[in-house]
Order: structure tokens, then C-alpha cells, then sequence
């Protein structure tokens, strides 16, 4: 899981163009989105995109990527579970 | 009505000029526009963290428009404010990026992030959100620099007030080269640059009071410093 | 200050090669989507295309699809009218936003070289094919380009910069626009529905139309259609995302209003921008209730058309000045159910009404938006 977490946070900030940022600097529980890493919609797609193109994970309803995209922790718990199953 | 250029820059073959002084130099040669406009960025000290998700017209425009030092935009409204840009390759940079994203049929994930920027005014839209404009915006596309009409019309939105002050120019970029000449007009001349102080190119253009007329032959002439 | 007055046009989309065409299929509420996976292999989407097989003018391979269409359709509305387009006096604009993008594409027209997709070089091949003295204006200014064309037409007559302005909008689909705003998650999976309570996204369309203005109304006609004015405005909030509070087009229905001394009360008829994506049709029905105008007859004609990108404003500004010729209000073709905040006065089923006033309202991406009015004048 550890592994999973560090692996998405470099693949984020590579696909979202996180200028200067470092995975360690992000924290697992913080929100993405709002306040956090200051996150927006273009960027939700974005993550929608990344999540289909390097683990073959479709969400065809972005709605439902509210939920999904809430932290890295719920972000790579989503991409377990779907591995998983 | 009388409207003056307050002030412009350039930025083309890897240098900065702001109101005609050469401001920066790009020492490092071939380099590309992506590491050239990120030196800038930095250079000037900018701080704008959503520079980095910008597409390369955005990046550029944004980067004139920061240099313009728009103080006195705090004197007019949000909405009498206004932009009108012109280029060559509109948004064709961008556009060619997101067609190879859709060419390969078993590697095809389009991205929304560069999907977006696949219209020239988008960097248009960038500026008005950066500086809090909310007036007329225009996006023109010409295989030149046509002074004539980016001159005629500003006047033209001037004339029947439309705006009070216009963030106007050229913002080109495609493949092999990129090109930016800004420049700010207002009806007020006490802001605007005083040609006295500058280079003697300045001898050429029609003045009034050592302030710089919005006219097709000035803007011409601006453009080809 | 000179008036300006659509004094012809001519439309090509996919209710058929003329204004008349259109106008009956919209009278008839004949919609032209239908589901097709040409832009999208193995997706079927609804797509409102026009009908390649029927062109009725010789397709001319020197030039492209799109500029074959612009040029039949200039052509066709200046056969309507006598002055000389190659004067001085006359200007064209061009409103497009991806103009030639089929280009872009290796797989097709080779013959035509791919500098043809910068919209200056297809400018200049439109201005050599007609000899216009002038250089066309190319706005590209995303969804909003025609009816801000219509309104920059408008403005130049009135000075007196022009006498004859003649505005061509057009875009046509493709497998680049398609795949776009389907990753954008904005591309409905039926028959967009404007403004209804299960609207998910817009159709894509593709269209040309041309509109002549002039300084002078045509003689021969009872009844003339002036621009009295319009604004442009942009929400300096977000590059894709509409306001949520409507405040940009706010804006450019309150100076519009402004301009032409009118009010919400004297509007009889507002053609929506109304792409029938959740956001885009939610802010509209905002500005409408800000600026009192949720009681005002309104439909959108994307159920119709599709969303026409640069021919959009040009388009549905003709379709609204034939309806308000006709008194008709045309039922918005897609709408069911209230889907917005503050519900508007959807036109459910076509009816008669005199009308003197219409607005036309627009928004785009990079948070552009524009409104004007057009006044009825009868002889």
C-alpha cells in the first residue's frame, strides 16, 4: 500500500504539473481538492484519465469521482479494491 | 478620441524588452521555449503556481502581461477593462498535441488538461482571471501582424466605450519560432511611457506631450523595434 | 451613427443546405442528431452531421470540406444581394474556432497542404476566391465567435467603417473536437436536452451560415432586421468552467441592455446559448433570473443543431430573426422537466406570438460570454 501511495503521488504530479512539489510533501489524508493541493475540475478529469491509462481503471460518471479523488489513502484504498477484485 | 500606449513588451529570439529597454537575455542558446519561458518566469521572480499548467500560448502571454505592470489597473473597473489579441497559428501548438493523444488507436487517452487549451482564447482567458478583466475580450487570427485592424478596432472599443483601458497585441507561437509584443492603451497619457527618457527610435513615432498615440503607424513601428 | 440590418443569409447544417430548409425542419420540430460512431469508432454519439452525400453545389477539391461549405454559402447569400463585395466598402468575417482541423489528421485530403489548418492562410484563400478588397477578420474567440462577429459587424457599420459586412461562421466535426469534449466528460449519450432536469452534456454539431449586414435595409423587403447593439464580457473566473453565478454574462446582458436604452420587459423571445451541459445551463438560467429575464419565452436550438462551436451565434441569430418574422416561438426540442436552480420560461410547444425583440445570448470556454438584440422593423 505504501508503495501504491508513493507510486500515484509521483504519477500525479507528473500528469497535474505539480511544479516543485515532492510526494513526501503530500500529505495521505489531506484533501486533494479545495484547500489541499488546491486541485480543480480539469484536474479531476485529468485523474480520470491517469487512472485509465496506468491502471485500466474506468469511472465513466465523474460525479463519482468526488469520492474517489477525496485523498491519496482514499485514492489508492479505490485502486486496491478495484485491483483486487 | 486620443488613446496612448502606456507601455509594451517584446519578447522573440530569446530576449525581454519592456518599454524598448532590453531587460533579459537568454544565455543559454538552443534552448527551447518551454526552458526559455520558465527562466523568464523565475528570472522576474513571478509567482503564480498555475503558470506551470498552462499550455505554451498561455505561458507566453501570461508572462508579457505580468511584465506589462498593469498598476494602473486598480484605477478602472473589472469590467471596462479589456483584452484583444492577435496571432498567426491561434492555438495550432496545442491543437497538434492533443491530435497525436487521438492518433494511435491502441495508445489513445486524450487529456482534458490539453483538450481545453485547444482555443486561442483561452490564454486570453487566463489573463482576465490573472488580472481581474472582465470586459471585452477578442481573439483575432491573421497570417500577420495587422496593425491596421488591432489598431482600428481597439479604437473603435474606445470610441463608443466599450473599454477604458485594453491590454492589446500580438501573441504567436508554433513549432519552429514564438513572438510577443504587448502593449497597454489608455485615454490618460500621464501613466504612459514618456518616449524622452528612451532609445532615439522613439524620434520616429507621433507623439503628443513625449506620450505615445495608439495609432496603426506607432503600433507598426513599435513592433518592428 | 449608422444602423445595421441582416439584409440576407443562407445556412447549411444538418436540417438541410438552405435557410429554408432549416427553418421548416425547426417549424416541424425536426431535430437532426442521430446516433453515429463516425468521430468516435465503436461509440456511438449523437451527432447532428451534414448530410455529405446531398451537397448541392460541385464539392471542389482544391479546397477543404469546410471551405467548400463557406464558399457555397457566401455565395449563395450574395446571389440574395446586389452591392459590390469587392469594393472597399465591404469586409468579410470569418468566425471559426478549429476552422480546417481536419487537417490535422494524416488521414486525409493530402492534396491540400496542412498550413491550410492556420485560419489566416484559409482566410486569405477565401478572400482570393471572392477578390474581397480586405483581408477577412478571423475571430476565434471559442463558442461565443459568431454572435461576437454579428456584434463586431454591427459596431463597424454603425461607424461607418463599412457598408456591407458579410459574416460567414463555420465549424465542421471531427474525430479532434469528439474525442475533446468526450474526455471532457461533456458529450451527452442521447439527444442533448437543454436546460431539463436529465440534460449530461451537449451534442456536437456542425454547420455554416452566413449572415449579410449592411448599412441599409433592402427595399424590396415589408420586413427588416436591425442589430441594436451587444457586449462582450468574460468571468475572469475559470478557463472551462462556467461561473456558477452567472456574473459575466450578467454583465453582458446588462450592458446590452444599457446600450440599447431596452429592458427585460421589452424582450419577447432570448435564444439561449444552452449546450445542455449541467454547468453551462445552469449559469445561463442564473443570468436570466439576475437580469429578470426567467419569464421571457426561451429555447435553445441545440436539440436541433448540435453544438456548431464558431457557426453557433450565426446560426441560431438567423433561425431566432425567422421565427420572430414568422411571430412563432419554437418549442425547445430536448426539454421535459425543470433542471435548474431558477426555472426559466421553456417553450414547450411551438406557439404564435408577436415579437419585436430578441435576444441572442452566448458563452465559451476561457469564460467568454456575449448577448445582443436584434429589433423587428416592419415597413
Amino acid at each position: 500500500m505504501e508503495d501504491l501511495k508513493l507510486k500515484l503521488k509521483e504519477q500525479i504530479i507528473e500528469a497535474l504539473n505539480l511544479e516543485g512539489m515532492t510526494p513526501a510533501e503530500i500529505d495521505d489524508a489531506a484533501p486533494m481538492f479545495g484547500e489541499g493541493l488546491g486541485l480543480d475540475s480539469i484536474d479531476a478529469l485529468e485523474l480520470i484519465v491517469l487512472l485509465e491509462k496506468k491502471y485500466n481503471i474506468r469511472i465513466e460518471d465523474p460525479k463519482d469521482g468526488r469520492a474517489i479523488f477525496e485523498s491519496i489513502n482514499t485514492m489508492a484504498a479505490y485502486i486496491q479494491s478495484k485491483q483486487i477484485a | 478620441m486620443k488613446t496612448f500606449v502606456q507601455h509594451f513588451v517584446h519578447i522573440h529570439a530569446q530576449k525581454v524588452f519592456i518599454d524598448g529597454v532590453l531587460r533579459y537575455e537568454e544565455t543559454a542558446t538552443a534552448l527551447d521555449f518551454a526552458a526559455f519561458i520558465r527562466n523568464v518566469y523565475k528570472y522576474f521572480e513571478m509567482q503564480y503556481p498555475k503558470f506551470y499548467k498552462m499550455d505554451d500560448l498561455s505561458k507566453l502571454a501570461f508572462v508579457g502581461a505580468e511584465l506589462l505592470n498593469v498598476k494602473e489597473s486598480t484605477l478602472y473597473k473589472s469590467e471596462d477593462k479589456g483584452i484583444v489579441l492577435m496571432n498567426r497559428s491561434s492555438s495550432l501548438y496545442t491543437d497538434a498535441l492533443h491530435q497525436a493523444s487521438i492518433a494511435d488507436k491502441s495508445d489513445y487517452f486524450p487529456s482534458p488538461a490539453v483538450f481545453v487549451y485547444t482555443l486561442p482564447n483561452i490564454a486570453i482567458g487566463e489573463l482576465c482571471i490573472r488580472h481581474q478583466i472582465s470586459g471585452e475580450n477578442y481573439f483575432f487570427v491573421q497570417s500577420k501582424f495587422n496593425a491596421a485592424m488591432l489598431t482600428n478596432y481597439v479604437a473603435l472599443l474606445f470610441r463608443q466605450r466599450h473599454v477604458q483601458q485594453c491590454i492589446c497585441g500580438w501573441v504567436e507561437l508554433n513549432s519552429n519560432n514564438f513572438e510577443l509584443f504587448l502593449y497597454t492603451v489608455e485615454q490618460k497619457s500621464e501613466n504612459a511611457v514618456k518616449s524622452a527618457h528612451k532609445s532615439p527610435i522613439f524620434a520616429s513615432l507621433s507623439l503628443e506631450g513625449n506620450h505615445i498615440l495608439n495609432d496603426t503607424d506607432n503600433i507598426e513601428k513599435l513592433y518592428k523595434l | 451613427m449608422k444602423s445595421a440590418y441582416i439584409i440576407a443569409h443562407h445556412l447549411i447544417s444538418a436540417l438541410g443546405f438552405t435557410s429554408k430548409k432549416n427553418v421548416e425542419q425547426l417549424m416541424a420540430n425536426q431535430s437532426g442528431i442521430r446516433l453515429s460512431d463516425r468521430y468516435s469508432k465503436g461509440l456511438e454519439l449523437p451527432l447532428a452531421l451534414i448530410d455529405k452525400t446531398a451537397f448541392p453545389f460541385e464539392y471542389k477539391k482544391e479546397y477543404t470540406y469546410l471551405e467548400n461549405l463557406m464558399i457555397h454559402s457566401m455565395e449563395e447569400s450574395l446571389h440574395q444581394a446586389t452591392f459590390d463585395y469587392k469594393s472597399e466598402r465591404c469586409l468579410c468575417i470569418i468566425s471559426t474556432t478549429k476552422g480546417n482541423i481536419d487537417l490535422l489528421s494524416n488521414e486525409k485530403e493530402l492534396d491540400i497542404p496542412k498550413e491550410r489548418s492556420g485560419l489566416g492562410n484559409m482566410a486569405e484563400v477565401i478572400q482570393k476566391y471572392f477578390q474581397f478588397y480586405h483581408v477577412p477578420m478571423v475571430i476565434s474567440n471559442a463558442c461565443i465567435s459568431g454572435s461576437m462577429s454579428v456584434i463586431t459587424a454591427q459596431r463597424m457599420i454603425q461607424e461607418d467603417m463599412y457598408d456591407h459586412i458579410i459574416v460567414c461562421g463555420g465549424d465542421i466535426a471531427s474525430e479532434f473536437v469528439v474525442a475533446g469534449f468526450n474526455c471532457l466528460k461533456a458529450m451527452s449519450h442521447q439527444a442533448c436536452k437543454p436546460f431539463d432536469a436529465h440534460r449530461n452534456g451537449i451534442s456536437m454539431g456542425e454547420a455554416v451560415a452566413t449572415v449579410l449586414m449592411s448599412h441599409e435595409k433592402m427595399p424590396s423587403e415589408k420586413i427588416s432586421f436591425e442589430i441594436l447593439g451587444g457586449a462582450i464580457s468574460n468571468d475572469a473566473n475559470h478557463i472551462s468552467g462556467p461561473s456558477r453565478t452567472g456574473e459575466g454574462l450578467t454583465l453582458a446582458i446588462q450592458k446590452t441592455f444599457e446600450m440599447t436604452a431596452l429592458n427585460a420587459s421589452d424582450i419577447d423571445y432570448v435564444s439561449a446559448h444552452g449546450t445542455a451541459t449541467l454547468y453551462n445551463d445552469e449559469m445561463e438560467s442564473m443570468a436570466m433570473y439576475r437580469t429578470a429575464l426567467d419569464k421571457v419565452p426561451v429555447n435553445s436550438f441545440k436539440g436541433y443543431i448540435g453544438h456548431t462551436l464558431g457557426a453557433a451565434g450565426v446560426i441560431e441569430i438567423v433561425m431566432g430573426i425567422e421565427c420572430m418574422r414568422a411571430n412563432m416561438l419554437i418549442k425547445s426540442l430536448g426539454y421535459e422537466e425543470n433542471g435548474v436552480e431558477h426555472p426559466l420560461h421553456i417553450i414547450q410547444e411551438n406557439a404564435t406570438k408577436a415579437q419585436t425583440h430578441f435576444l441572442k445570448l452566448s458563452s465559451g470556454f476561457g469564460g467568454c460570454n456575449a448577448a445582443l438584440i436584434i429589433q423587428k422593423q416592419e415597413a
